[in-house]
């Protein structure tokens, strides 16, 4: 059965939530606005609501291991909507239960892949990424699975690129399964094929799709592929596109499921644009090997993700023409604009021995740069001057809190340290990075 | 922008086919509630389409009487996203389900002026079948062309539904195209007619165009785990009383489909 507005259920913790309206359905169930009344207070919530048609619910097993999420709390409180509380059962077995409700400023994946909503800047685009990898990490690192991932379960922050992860009832310990096999689209192909049921490794796949869906839009195997009359129905199942025989629509040696231009145009137009060793972490992640050959429990982990998206921001810099952000690809020869295409010419760069940071005026140095065992992308420990009367000067202000070196010279915090092609800077809290002055710098 | 600033990604496309019986004993009120139903059930599947990241709706209307013609304003398949200004259809002629077969088959196909053609991707669609009456076609002319729609991969794969409208529908007619007698349902008044038919083209192109009760397996699994969902959903909300009552309409005890 469904819930009416006012309806009242009691959970299993000893308190009532009330129906307060619809937010919307979903392939399990559907979900309510609701108040969870915790004594005197009243806390604004949403509640999943499993009718009793849903078999995966019906098992016992789901049951308890939604039981055993919530005792367990969620990996991380600001990353997660995750099971709060569970309904009593009715009398037909329907049951539900209490998470979080999303902020209003965050919208869904879906409604970002359907266009209605745009990211706020490239920055917003790869700390979505970034965040969705890393609430990955931190679920996996508790030794549990997410099991159904798909363009559903993710609310975003499109000004900021904070992720909040719902849909959390089918997270469960590694080797245990209560019965969900995934979306289609986004599950593993040894999981449409069933040849095993979900666990980290098929996340990691479904994963690999959600990045890429977050980044280019289009979906990575559903190419020319998908509409091509010389392939039956059957072929053109995402049973075969995505599990019997999938094939990445920029597969470099196989060129028979390509973007179609003016259907696939997200993906068409945005591929080109991003740096080369964006496109081939995606390659090798849908690479034949990694999909369905050797390398399918040796998946990309989260951790190369977050790596990846950190090294991007790292060489994202505002253009000098158009103002937009834009790469720096240290890699390549010339940069031109991602948005105005106007060349942008070369800054001074910090060589650490993992990454390379591009220095423009006015950027920030953050944590994450000089300290090679921290992921803080969001505490700032310098920030970059370039002297005004002579451009070819530039300068970092040390805000870290320790002293810098370079050379003879000790950079307190608050200090200045001047850029001088060739040398070499000890940023005090291990990280260690030559300074490189390109010419017309 | 060129990297914010993204266009919807690519979908695939759900078409619903009503196909309609038109004769002459379709006159009257049951073309009427069947033309209010779908008319008022359009601007629903539209919400349902703009907010579905993976597949969008298209509708396409055949109907049949003596003859098979597709509804062609706007050409079919349309969006429903783009328009839902209703055309109302109009009655006159026999039974012939055998033409409303074979153009039925021609149009399900990837080739051509097919319906399964969209560059996005086709997913195999959803057909309803509504009759009041029993078959005026010669009976091997119509089995050869039941024959022929059975073989079609898009038809295996569809989700077949059927209403049988009042007593003197042949629901056995009906059940040859579904598979299924469990498939077909009966309405035997205005007020069913139109909750049964909304909920007929509802729910099936929400649980197809959304992949709901899919089977990893094969196609053709899907299509009978998404007919099982269908089936068990309309029966189910049949006895919950959400679909009307059995109550007959004076129409509805009528000779159907002898024109």
């Amino acid at each position: 059965m469904k819930l009416n507005v006012e309806q009242e259920v009691e959970t299993l913790a000893g308190y009532t939530v009330r129906v307060l309206g619809d937010i919307g359905e979903g392939g399990q169930g559907v979900v309510y606005r609701a108040g969870w009344r915790l004594g005197s207070a009243t806390r604004e919530s949403a509640l999943k609501w499993y009718p009793s048609e849903n078999p995966t619910a019906q098992n016992s097993d789901f049951f308890h291991n939604l039981q055993r999420n919530v005792a367990s709390g969620p990996p991380d409180a600001n990353a997660f909507l995750w099971p709060l509380d569970i309904t009593k059962k009715m009398d037909d077995g329907s049951y539900g239960y209490v998470m979080k409700l999303a902020p209003a400023n965050y919208a869904e994946l879906k409604k970002i892949l359907r266009g209605r909503v745009p990211f706020a800047s490239l920055s917003a685009i790869i700390n979505t990424a970034r965040n969705m990898a890393k609430s990955f990490a931190l679920l996996h690192g508790r030794g549990y699975s997410y099991q159904d991932m798909n363009a559903g379960n993710f609310f975003i922050d499109p000004q900021s690129g904070d992720v909040l992860i719902c849909d959390n009832d089918n997270v469960a310990p590694y080797g245990t399964n209560c019965g969900i096999g995934g979306a289609p689209g986004y599950m593993a192909p040894e999981v449409v094929t069933r040849v095993k049921s979900p666990d980290i490794h098929t996340d990691r796949f479904s994963m690999a799709v959600v990045l890429f869906r977050a980044v280019f839009i289009d979906h990575p195997l559903r190419g020319r592929r998908v509409s091509d009359p010389n392939l039956t129905p059957e072929e053109r199942d995402d049973s075969n596109l995505c599990g019997r025989n999938p094939i990445f629509i920029f597969d470099p040696a196989d060129g028979s499921n390509r973007p179609i231009p003016g259907t696939h145009v997200n993906a068409l137009k945005l591929w080109p644009l991003y740096p080369k060793f964006v496109r081939d972490a995606f390659l090798e992640a849908f690479s034949r090997d990694v999909m369905t050959g050797a390398r399918m429990e040796h998946r990309k982990t989260e951790e190369e993700w977050i790596d990846l998206f950190l090294q991007l921001r790292d060489i994202t810099v505002p253009c000098e023409a158009c103002g937009a952000e834009t790469f720096i690809d240290p890699d390549e020869p010339q940069n031109r604009c991602v948005e105005c295409g106007r060349a942008i010419s070369k800054l001074p760069e910090l060589r650490f021995r993992n990454r390379r940071v591009p220095l423009c005026p006015g950027a920030k140095l953050y944590k994450h740069q000089i300290d090679a065992g921290s992921d803080d992308c969001t505490t700032a420990v310098g920030e970059v001057f370039r002297h005004k009367q002579y451009p070819d000067r530039w300068a970092i202000k040390n805000q870290s809190g320790f002293s810098w070196t370079c050379g003879e010279r000790t950079i307190l915090d608050g200090g200045m340290l001047p850029l001088i092609a060739g040398s070499s800077v000890a940023f005090g809290d291990g990280g260690k990075a030559e300074i490189l002055m390109t010419p017309g710098a | 922008m060129r990297m914010t600033g993204n266009g919807p990604a690519a979908r695939r496309t759900m078409v619903l086919i009503f196909v309609v019986d038109t004769s002459g004993s379709m006159e009257g009120e049951k073309i009427g509630a069947v033309n209010y139903a779908i008319e008022s059930v359009l601007p629903e599947l539209k919400k349902i389409s703009e907010g579905n990241e993976e597949a969008e709706i298209k509708v396409a209307v055949l109907e049949f009487s003596s003859d098979a013609r597709w509804q062609d304003s706007p050409p079919p398949p349309f969006s429903v996203e783009q328009f839902y200004r209703w055309t109302y259809l109009k009655t006159g002629g026999v039974t012939n389900f055998g033409m409303a077969y074979r153009e039925l088959a021609k149009k399900l196909s990837s080739h051509n002026d097919g319906f399964m053609t969209a560059s996005g991707g086709s997913i195999a669609p959803v057909i309803i079948l509504l009759s009041d009456g029993q078959s005026t076609d010669a009976s091997s002319k119509y089995a050869a062309a039941l024959e022929e729609l059975r073989q079609n991969d898009w038809f295996k794969f569809a989700i077949r539904i059927a209403l049988a409208i009042g007593e003197a529908a042949a629901k056995n007619v009906l059940a040859d195209f579904t598979g299924t007698e469990e498939a077909v349902m009966s309405a035997y008044n205005k007020e069913a007619l139109i909750k049964m038919l909304r909920f007929m083209s509802v729910r099936p192109s929400q649980i197809r165009s959304v992949n709901q009760g899919w089977d990893p397996g094969s196609a053709l699994g899907t299509a009978a785990n998404q007919m099982k969902q269908v089936i068990d959903e309309m029966h189910d909300a049949q006895n919950r009383g959400e679909l009307g009552t059995d109550v007959r309409d004076p129409w509805a005890i009528w000779e159907g489909g002898q024109y």
